[in-house]
């Protein structure tokens, strides 16, 4: 299934103060692809999303992105790009509708059609009675929903997605990983972020797991299981980041939950 | 979304702005979204409702009408000055004053809000565009702010000086306005540029404590440019003079309508013209570098953890022996002394406060010798201080994370009280204490230590005065409970009436002291008074 290479990272290295948040990382990513980007916390997942979106700077190694070295590029490329990042900062008192106006009009998208896909994507989501109420009164769910209609309004060719199931109940999990699935066979690139290991090893072509700043697994989920002799994704995950205690720290909590407090 | 009738007017100079390099259509999109947000009531944690447009009103524009007030201080040096080349550099100097200050503590969290970078940088728009909004949003505000100040003199000058005076008055206004913009950003590029992440915010709050002070001592400056000579005012020209934005102004306007013309004045009034186009012109070359250095506020550094010096923890428990209003105090302390936008606010009073009591000092010894001035009542002078304690209070109610504001809820607090109590002492203890301490160290070597007790006093006083202003001030708002937008000026009034109460404090004091022991009653009473007031504030 290897089509046209979309996202190429080339000894990508990125330093905080003299420490590698990532250490030289190398990885193709083609068209049409889900890649489950999974690792530790602070294992630099969402630095390497940054970087592609040019949010940070300052970077060793080279970024392509649809065959061009991102340092190249100017502003544009990110027309075909869209991105949902963790605990998102949202303008929220703006209505739904303004705010999806706002945002369809930075990637030039004109207002009257962008209300029209804007109220016609929220109608699926069943979130069509709150088009002009403010955000700050929507659920997280409901925030969730506009925000991935956010990025979606452009028809990007690239979707950048940090946790976007987080506080969707499961019947709109279920529609969305089948939006996923079915932009991916369109032939969209989704690079898709996660700490709910179930989702990702349901969902992913491939999958590819950060741990130090460094790439320590990458395969398919079948690929990945055959060479770590272990049954789910979580369990790839334990023995590959070296995690092996999980019992014995939750005894200890419960222990200091219950004792007397200093 | 509405749209704002700001944006017909800008629609005119399109081609102009395309031309700058700047994509109008986005540009358009985000200043009318900033203009938009701007007009409607904060939201709050709990409260939701549809939009009604109709009832949506620009805050800050409301507020407007304390700056007219201002702007009234002007008017009677345009009665009482005839020399027109002092007249305007007076004039130039208390706007220069006014419209600098409201920038950097009302507006630079405008120009570093970072939370545009997260939502827009990802999209498709230039760091340019973005940046061209963000001056906009501000310029449009500078200008309501800076018509709303110079309405009433404009109109004034026009029936005592003419309209060729009204018209030069108005270009120049416009000039200082570009002048103090640039300049305010000229400044955080520099600091952002030698410092970075969580030292960088305490930089950016102490030159604004710097830029306060210096200001008020540039005022004092302008003056000494002026000698009285009979009962004229002459111009005695020096080198430093160049350095001078009002006296700029003042000489453009002498060498305009009087059409005087020596060499000097030239430069001056031609500097009043050539600094603000020409820094216009850099600015917008170098807007994309301001961008770029903001992310760096962005950057936080994980700091190493800092235990509480076993002494400040010592005070906190003999300061508040309740538990409850303890940790109310640590809180509300630690968000006074790290939440940035709180800083940004507050902090430049600080420097306000410092300076203020010594410039009237300076004038006083321009007119008597030191040991008369020692002698004197000046030491009064101190209860200027106090002009902190309302601008604390009110804005102990925002937070820029307000949204943090649900453990009041959840928390089992036994009497609400605490936590107005537990801020008051923070504020306190943390903010005015020290200032006010900076300030007695002087004036006890100043005044000697005959006036500690007045210095006293004045201490007590100020808890007295703390009490009232929270009540005031708070609104039944928790502290920390309300995010910030540009139309917090609703607390304009209750804050200048609260400056008024400072003239009783004083008086009474005064009054006292004619007595023989007078002040020591004074102080025992206004002891009973805080202890009363306490008790009545904080019941339940």
């Amino acid at each position: 299934m290897e089509g046209k290479e979309v996202i190429k990272l080339a000894g990508l290295t990125k330093s905080y103060g003299g420490e590698n948040v990532l250490d030289e990382i190398h990885l193709t990513v083609y068209e049409g692809q889900i890649v489950g980007y999974i690792g530790p916390n602070g294992a630099g997942k969402s630095t390497t999303v940054k970087l592609m979106l040019g949010l940070i700077e300052d970077y060793y190694g080279d970024i392509y992105i649809f065959g061009e070295n991102l340092k190249d590029l100017d502003y544009s490329y990110k027309r075909r790009i869209g991105y949902v990042p963790e605990n998102a900062e949202i303008y929220d008192s703006l209505t739904a509708a303004e705010y999806l106006i706002f945002i369809a009009g930075l990637y030039g998208i004109d207002e009257e059609e962008a209300l029209e896909k804007a109220r016609r994507l929220m109608e699926q989501f069943n979130i069509e009675h709150v088009l002009h109420s403010r955000l700050s009164s929507f659920s997280k769910g409901m925030k969730q929903k506009v925000l991935i209609i956010s990025s979606l309004l452009h028809n990007p060719d690239v979707l950048f997605l940090d946790e976007p199931l987080s506080g969707l109940d499961a019947n709109s999990m279920m529609v969305v990983k089948e939006i996923l699935a079915l932009l991916a066979r369109q032939g969209k690139t989704i690079f898709y972020s996660s700490h709910i290991m179930d989702i990702v090893e349901k969902i992913s072509h491939r999958i590819v797991l950060l741990s130090g700043g460094s790439i320590v697994a990458d395969g398919t989920f079948d690929e990945l299981k055959e060479k770590n002799k272990q049954g789910t994704l979580e369990d790839i995950f334990n023995d590959l980041t070296g995690f092996h205690q999980h019992k014995e720290i939750a005894s200890a909590f419960v222990e200091i939950v219950q004792g007397e407090t200093v | 979304m509405k749209e704002m009738k700001i944006l017909l007017f800008l629609d005119r100079f399109k081609t102009l702005f395309e031309k700058a390099g700047i994509d109008y259509a986005v540009f358009r999109l985000i200043l009318n979204m900033k203009l938009v947000m701007d007009s409607r009531r904060i939201p709050t944690v709990y409260s939701n409702t549809k939009v009604d447009e109709s009832k949506e009103k620009n805050y800050f524009v409301r507020s407007l009408w304390i700056y007219a007030l201002y702007g009234l201080s002007i008017v009677p040096v345009l009665f009482f000055i005839d020399q027109v080349f002092f007249q305007m550099s007076i004039i130039f100097s208390i706007l220069m004053f006014i419209l600098m200050t409201s920038m950097i503590s009302d507006f630079s969290s405008v120009l570093l809000d970072i939370r545009d970078r997260s939502i827009i940088s990802p999209k498709p728009v230039h760091n340019r565009t973005l940046s061209a909004a963000k001056a906009f949003h501000v310029l449009f505000y500078m200008f309501m702010l800076t018509f709303a100040t110079t309405a009433v003199p404009l109109v004034v000058s026009l029936f005592v000086s003419g309209p060729m005076f009204s018209l030069m008055f108005l270009i120049e206004i416009l000039l200082l306005m570009m002048l103090i913009l640039v300049l305010t950003a000229g400044i955080y590029v520099l600091i952002l540029h030698f410092f970075d992440g969580e030292q960088l915010k305490n930089v950016i709050n102490y030159m604004q404590i710097a830029l306060t002070i210096g200001i008020l001592v540039g005022y004092q400056v302008v003056a000494r440019s002026f000698e009285l000579v009979g009962i004229t005012f002459q111009f005695s020209p020096a080198w430093w003079q160049l350095f001078l934005p009002p006296v700029w102004f003042g000489a453009l306007h002498e060498g305009v309508l009087t059409g005087e013309s020596s060499g000097f004045l030239l430069v001056l009034a031609g500097l009043a013209i050539i600094v603000p186009i020409l820094s216009m012109v850099v600015y917008i070359k170098l807007m994309p570098v301001f961008e770029h250095q903001l992310r760096k506020l962005a950057q936080t550094e994980t700091g190493a953890q800092k235990q509480k010096a076993k002494w400040k923890k010592q005070i906190a428990r003999w300061i508040s022996p309740n538990l409850e209003e303890r940790s109310m105090y640590h809180f509300a302390g630690s968000i006074m002394k790290k939440e940035r936008d709180f800083k940004l606010k507050v902090y430049p009073s600080i420097g306000f406060t410092l300076v203020i009591p010594f410039i009237f000092m300076f004038s006083t010894l321009q007119t008597s010798s030191f040991e008369e001035f020692r002698e004197g009542s000046s030491f009064y002078l101190i209860y200027f201080t106090l002009l902190l304690i309302p601008n604390i209070f009110s804005m102990v109610k925002y937070s820029s994370s307000y949204k943090g504001s649900w453990i009041y809820q959840v928390a089992p607090l036994k009497k609400r009280s605490t936590v107005y109590s537990g801020t008051l002492k923070a504020a306190l203890i943390k903010l005015f204490v020290p200032v006010y301490l900076a300030q007695c160290a002087i004036f006890l070597w100043l005044f000697s230590s005959s006036v500690l007790l007045d210095l006293f006093v004045c201490l007590v006083s100020a808890i007295l005065y703390s009490i009232i202003s929270i009540n005031l001030l708070s609104n039944n708002q928790m502290p920390f409970t309300v995010s910030y937008s540009l139309g917090q000026h609703q607390e304009g009034v209750k804050v200048f009436l609260l400056f008024l109460i400072i003239l009783p404090l004083v008086g009474l004091h005064a009054i006292s002291s004619q007595i023989p022991y007078g002040t020591e009653v004074y102080g025992i009473l206004i002891i009973a008074a805080v202890i009363i007031a306490w008790k009545l504030a904080f019941r339940k």
